[in-house]
């Protein structure tokens, strides 16, 4: 993670759960550090889009929702 | 033009009451909880103004002009939203060297980046529209 801030746990909550994610994975994914910072302003409500749009109700399946969100990514130059 | 300062903002209630009176064009066609997502970053609490938040938004989604940035912010603000691949730790760093805290930052990349999503959001919902109407745009 690029800004420290970000990267640091402001709860302790987020102290274990920034624990245990990066005993499982070896680090904390970006995306969940920045969803994690000043929740109200956008990561609570942000989570909450993105679980309705790859695990809600849909004609296309979890797994080529994932397919999809990969190739974007992948077009964006972004790790994914 | 007055460059609006980075303050602390009142609470998020009355500010998304008062984002969703300022943003009827910004959210409309969105799914509503696009569109909750809108309204807590452009009326929550932050170390930036929500003036900076909303234009910096609309701007990213090819809306209004840039908003009277710091020449260094509305760089960074280009990069966000239209070749994010090009941000280094180097250019954060530099921002920060200029004066910016990483809270200004962050907040300034999450509106850049919101709005940039959500241009692309619109295109995919419009394509999705076409395609079942046989209209295309």
């Amino acid at each position: 993670m690029r800004l420290a801030t970000v990267a640091q746990p402001h709860s302790l909550g987020q102290r274990i759960q920034f624990r245990v994610i990066g005993w499982l994975l070896g680090h904390v994914p970006g995306p969940i550090l920045t969803m994690s910072y000043h929740r109200e302003l956008f990561g609570k409500h942000f989570a909450q889009c993105l679980q309705e749009a790859m695990r809600g109700q849909s004609s296309a399946s979890v797994g080529e929702r994932e397919l999809f969100s990969a190739f974007v990514s992948k077009l964006n130059q972004c790790p994914y | 033009m007055d460059r609006p300062a980075t303050r602390p903002q009142p609470s998020s209630g009355w500010c998304a009451e008062r984002a969703r009176a300022i943003h009827p064009a910004m959210e409309d066609g969105l799914p509503e909880r696009v569109k909750t997502v809108v309204r807590a970053l452009l009326g929550g609490e932050g170390k930036t103004a929500n003036e900076w938040r909303e234009q910096i938004l609309s701007s990213a989604t090819g809306g209004t002009s840039m908003p009277a940035l710091p020449p260094e912010l509305a760089a960074h603000v280009e990069r966000v939203a239209h070749s994010a691949y090009k941000i280094t730790d180097e250019s954060l760093k530099q921002l920060e060297a200029q004066g910016h805290d990483e809270d200004v930052i962050f907040e300034v990349t999450l509106a850049a980046a919101l709005g940039a999503g959500l241009k692309r959001l619109r295109k995919g919902l419009a394509a999705l529209r076409a395609s079942a109407t046989g209209v295309t745009a």
